[in-house]
């Protein structure tokens, strides 16, 4: 009996919490509104959209008239030879990204943290942080200047005994691949330092000093000081790049590479490009081949940000 | 007192940074430098080009600025990105508000925006959707898509909770609706963040050429600033064709570049500190 009544006395204080809130907050609800309809026109309608995949799209019969073919289109990308090869070329360059892409933002936080003249130092920082405000447009153009035939690295590379060619047009293994990784270190490393060097400058001073005090050298110091605070850090970006590397920057492939190099520099991105946009157009491919490298990403990015909450019990989400 | 050791140590390290902003320059120089050299010179040129080659030559530039197209794609890039920009301000200080209150719903509409970064629809799915909202081939494809996104969104609401309760306590009592707190009380503290995101948002639409390339491929009058660049540094060399080259056809891709990057790098001194200490404050706060 007592039982029942408090159950009722729940509910009722329930809805007139409901009630209450509502009272209160209807101005948030309908402040709400608007930002709802933004998010689920252009983010949650096209994961819907994702559907697409498993049907026959056709322009003029539209998302609700073009037939079902079910895993039609991924029986035709995993026997395709040209999907398989962007697969490979996505993983070999994502990983390829990720290792040599890694550590030059923390040696350079490292070494303005170890510069004293403060000027000299905001000065060197500002540089090279210019590379990340030019646009994938402008340094996929200089990439072209500098590594084609009357280029400056591609001299330098004369001068240490490689043949002279135009280095982009190269279709053995690892050039495309080390060029790319290459402009995301360019682009990159600069800006990439400023998270740690503000973890840096939020332990040195006393730490530091103290550790001086005691004698220890300028690598003790980094060894024993500054690089265990700056190690969650590094783990934490460690396993986000991991699961964001299939996702974001593809599209600078789509303006270096060129037909004779499809071999090496085709990666996902741009073969749902041309599937979608390019002479032979096939929507449905296109958001198959769009949907696996979101599978794969997004896996990656689940998983790694579990291992990152484990680890540091930092997440993203 | 520093021991050799040190002396050397620090020199060595000046030396790496150095040797660091020298590489982050150099191509910028080299483009700048090439759009006022001369063309035919240029042309036969192999590597960096550290001084104008031949006489000082504005032919490039002079171009650039008699192709309508040029200076009607730099007003669009302007309209994309302050249209953009304003769009996404004003949506990231109220989601960023309506996140930061305690409301019944509170928790769900958290999630509601974070399951917009972990999944997305991608390209194809996306251009269909502005597509059949007739966006393609206007200008309004450029400027609302993108113009905020979920992270964006939590950045703010971060920032509003950061701030002290008392304040809006106190001018709620006084009687201040909410959108009196929002705008009256709680921006003008939160307005470090606000500036941080917009920036970011100017910088991404500023740089952004892909989705132009898709939403108004054939629409030349809409292009953005960066699709003349990638038009006018793609076949540079066409020009040899005609029987009476004009080499300073030749300086165009050059021009181009330096009038789409330098002023966003110009601008760099104004809000780089904001950026760093947004970053700082997001990264040290997980």
């Amino acid at each position: 009996m007592n039982r029942t009544i408090a159950e009722k006395d729940f509910k009722l204080s329930k809805k007139a919490m409901a009630r209450k809130d509502w009272r209160k907050n209807w101005q948030i609800y309908l402040l709400f509104l608007p930002l709802a309809v933004y998010f689920i026109i252009f983010n949650y309608i096209p994961m819907v959209g994702i559907l697409v995949a498993f049907e026959d799209y056709s322009v003029t019969k539209g998302f609700f008239g073009s037939p079902w073919v079910g895993f039609a289109n991924f029986r035709v990308l995993f026997t395709g030879d040209e999907f398989l090869i962007a697969l490979r070329n996505t993983a070999c360059m994502a990983v390829l990204n990720l290792a040599l892409g890694f550590l030059p933002p923390i040696i350079l936080a490292l070494l303005f943290s170890e510069c004293h003249l403060k000027p000299y130092r905001r000065f060197t920082q500002i540089v090279s942080y210019m590379p990340n405000f030019v646009s994938a447009v402008v340094v996929c153009a200089l990439v072209t200047e500098f590594f084609g035939m009357s280029g400056a690295i591609t001299k330098i590379l004369t001068a240490i005994g490689f043949q002279e060619q135009n280095w982009l047009a190269n279709t053995q293994i690892p050039v495309f691949w080390l060029i790319y990784a290459f402009i995301g270190i360019w682009m990159g490393a600069g800006f990439g330092s400023v998270i740690y060097t503000a973890i840096i400058s939020s332990v040195s001073g006393d730490l530091k000093e103290a550790a001086a005090l005691d004698g220890a050298n300028r690598w003790q110091r980094i060894r024993y000081v500054v690089l265990p605070a700056l190690l969650p850090l590094c783990m934490m970006n460690l396993t986000l790049s991991v699961g964001t590397m299939f996702l974001a920057g593809w599209d600078k492939v789509l303006l270096l590479y060129m037909p004779k190099t499809y071999d090496v520099s085709d990666v996902l991105y741009t073969y749902t490009y041309r599937m979608a946009f390019g002479n032979s157009v096939n929507f449905g491919l296109s958001t198959a081949s769009g949907l696996f490298q979101s599978i794969i990403g997004t896996t990656l990015l689940i998983v790694s940000n579990k291992i990152n909450k484990k680890l540091t019990s930092y997440g993203l989400f | 007192m520093m021991s050799t050791g040190d002396i050397i140590g620090d020199a060595v390290i000046m030396l790496i940074l150095l040797l660091v902003a020298f590489i982050s320059f150099i191509p910028l120089w080299h483009v700048v430098m090439s759009s006022f050299s001369d063309g035919q010179e240029l042309l036969s040129h192999k590597g960096v080009v550290w001084k104008p080659l031949g006489d000082f030559n504005l032919g490039g530039y002079k171009l650039i600025f008699r192709n309508s197209n040029v200076i009607k794609s730099y007003l669009n890039t302007l309209l994309y990105v302050v249209g953009g920009t304003g769009l996404g301000l004003v949506m990231n200080v109220v989601a960023g508000y309506i996140l930061s209150r305690r409301t019944r719903f509170r928790p769900l509409m958290i999630l509601f925006f974070i399951i917009t970064t972990m999944f997305s629809g991608g390209t194809i799915p996306t251009y269909i959707v502005i597509r059949a909202l007739g966006m393609t081939g206007t200008p309004l494809a450029l400027i609302i898509p993108g113009c905020t996104n979920a992270m964006f969104i939590l950045y703010m609401m971060n920032a509003y909770m950061a701030i002290d309760r008392s304040y809006e306590e106190a001018a709620a009592i006084d009687g201040a609706g909410h959108i009196q707190i929002m705008f009256q009380v709680l921006l003008p503290q939160a307005k470090g963040m606000a500036i941080v995101v917009a920036v970011q948002t100017a910088i991404l639409k500023w740089n952004s050429w892909f989705e132009a390339s898709i939403y108004v491929p054939t629409q030349r009058s809409l292009w953005p600033l960066q699709l003349w660049v990638r038009e006018l540094t793609t076949n540079t060399t066409e020009f040899l064709k005609s029987s009476n080259p004009d080499y300073n056809q030749y300086l165009i891709q050059y021009a181009v570049i330096v009038i789409a990057t330098v002023p966003l790098l110009a601008a760099m001194p104004l809000f780089i500190s904001k950026l760093e200490k947004g970053i700082a404050s997001g990264g040290v706060k997980g």
